[in-house]
């Protein structure tokens, strides 16, 4: 796919509907808003109506979480053709989705379910993205999930496998740090390892968010603050993808607005003290 | 194993009634249902604070196990379950009916936009031109309709307002609730049955002139002619009507 994504080094935040009225009532200092693609694409009424608002005042990406990138059936052009309206109306910064699958045999887990990193998953999830783009006419951006399981006989580490996506498709990369925390704790990998596999040319965004301790693992839950060791993650990554924009996920226990705009602050510092220490 | 055998197999385990032993997997067997649970419990909040907290949670949880998600979009989730309690809680009807409220208000908050019929429109067109008896209507994409027996709509206002509820819960007998949306704005109203028959005919494609003759044969031609208009004034009015069928 010869369309290219060109870097924005932002800071932005998802729109979630807790602070709609906030973002259409005052300026909100945001360089962009993440959306949850399926949120928005119903056929009309109040929340179509309240996107377009949102987006005559700040750039927008849309982030989904149905696609099913890694579904061994194909992925389904229903959801596409829903996808791609919503994206010729939003004109977004660009469209991300996981590396995960959510279904089989028309049954939907609405969970980001854990792929294999296996020669023929990776050859389904290369031609189900490449499917995608073309639908799409744009290129993508895929993310790496919280996953609790892992499968035996692994032909490839999770950042081989996203690498290789990249390289045979062309699509890009959006880095959730905390998800790299997650995973590596949960299965024994070292972050740092993950970060150094990533081709960094590819990534575009990074999702920072909180997590809470299970019982016998890591849940990604984004209920809580970035916890410190996200934050010191977060920094290696900007002095190797500081090109990249930066939002925080809050998807459960919201707090006011502003109380996310000074996490956001306190990552615009640990991405400046990094860019300055790459400098 | 192939890949589509172990997604086949994973669904089979998120769907069993119990979760294995590995601590992944019980991670996602639970979050499985945790999820759809949550979105009944947002989708039909006063019918969850109505039936209370543990039955309407049994409900759902037996909603669940028969109704696997297959749509794309969770919030198609709580599609049939107003009919999984109207079976459960087939004593207390108002339970359903508050269901079928919430769901298709849920329904018409998102419904596809479309354009409100003009009265010149109506006025210079078939009526001006003596074609009234074939006219059509069509009305709005959110319009959803049923029968109730109770007083659900009361009892929709009273949770959402914080007052008591309607007693005695029954109606005297049985109306017609519409639902809609104009503009942003999302309403309810229940007709009698009069207004029910015009309403539920035109809307199901039978011409104007057929439902004023069938409203004649009760009120008389001039006292259906002057009801009609007066209903017919009312949904222009309401939003209820989009456009004239081509």
């Amino acid at each position: 796919m010869a369309e290219q994504i060109t870097p924005l080094p932002g800071f932005g935040l998802g729109l979630r509907k807790e602070h709609y009225a906030d973002f259409l009532s005052r300026e909100v200092p945001v360089d962009f808003v993440e959306i949850i693609s399926e949120n928005f694409m119903a056929a009309g009424g109040r929340p179509l109506h309240t996107l377009d608002a949102v987006r005559e005042r700040h750039p927008v990406a849309m982030h989904g979480v149905s696609m099913s990138i890694g579904a061994a059936q194909g992925l389904n052009r229903d959801y596409l053709n829903h996808l791609k309206a919503l994206a010729d109306r939003v004109r977004p910064l660009w469209v991300s989705d996981h590396l995960c699958w959510t279904g089989v045999d028309h049954f939907n887990s609405h969970d980001l379910l854990p792929l294999p990193y296996i020669e023929e998953a990776l050859d389904v999830v290369c031609a189900n993205l490449a499917f995608a783009q073309d639908v799409l006419e744009r290129p993508l951006l895929l993310e790496n999930p919280s996953s609790y399981l892992a499968f035996g006989g692994a032909d490839y580490t999770e950042w081989e496998f996203l690498a290789e996506v990249c390289a045979r498709t062309g699509c890009y990369l959006l880095l959730d740090i905390n998800n790299i925390y997650v995973s590596g704790s949960n299965h024994g990998f070292d972050p740092e390892a993950f970060l150094r596999g990533i081709p960094a040319e590819r990534v575009r965004q990074i999702h920072l968010a909180g997590h809470s301790q299970g019982e016998a693992m890591l849940i990604d839950t984004h209920d809580t603050p970035v916890c410190d060791a996200v934050w010191r993650l977060y920094g290696l990554t900007c002095e190797r993808f500081g090109h990249a924009a930066t939002m925080i996920e809050r998807d459960d226990a919201i707090p006011p607005l502003d109380d996310l705009l000074a996490e956001l602050g306190q990552a615009r510092a640990v991405a400046g003290l990094a860019q300055g220490v790459a400098a | 194993m192939s890949l589509l055998e172990l997604q086949r197999g994973l669904r089979e385990h998120l769907l069993a009634d119990e979760a294995e032993a590995d601590p992944g997997l019980t991670i996602y067997h639970s979050a499985y249902r945790a999820r759809l649970l949550a979105a009944l419990q947002e989708g039909y909040a006063h019918t969850r604070q109505w039936a209370g907290e543990e039955a309407f949670e049994a409900a759902a949880c037996h909603h669940i196990i028969l109704n696997p998600p297959a749509s794309w979009t969770l919030d198609a989730y709580g599609a049939g379950f107003s009919e999984t309690l109207a079976g459960l809680f087939a004593g207390d009807p108002e339970v359903g009916e508050l269901a079928w409220l919430e769901w298709h208000m849920s329904q018409a908050f998102a419904a596809p936009d479309c354009p409100l019929l003009d009265p010149a429109a109506l006025l210079s067109g078939p009526m001006a031109e003596g074609d009234w008896e074939n006219m059509q209507l069509e009305f709005v994409t959110s319009f959803a309709v049923r029968t109730v027996r109770t007083a659900c709509t009361a009892l929709w206002l009273g949770l959402q307002e914080g007052t008591a509820a309607p007693e005695p819960m029954l109606l005297p007998q049985p109306l017609t609730l519409i639902v809609w949306r104009k503009d942003l704005s999302l309403h309810f109203r229940l007709l009698d049955q009069a207004e029910a028959a015009a309403l539920t005919a035109l809307a199901a494609g039978v011409p104007f002139g057929a439902v004023c003759a069938e409203l004649a044969k009760g009120a008389g031609s001039e006292a259906a002619v002057a009801q009609i208009g007066g209903w017919l004034g009312q949904w222009l009015q309401d939003g209820l009507l989009s456009r004239l069928a081509p």
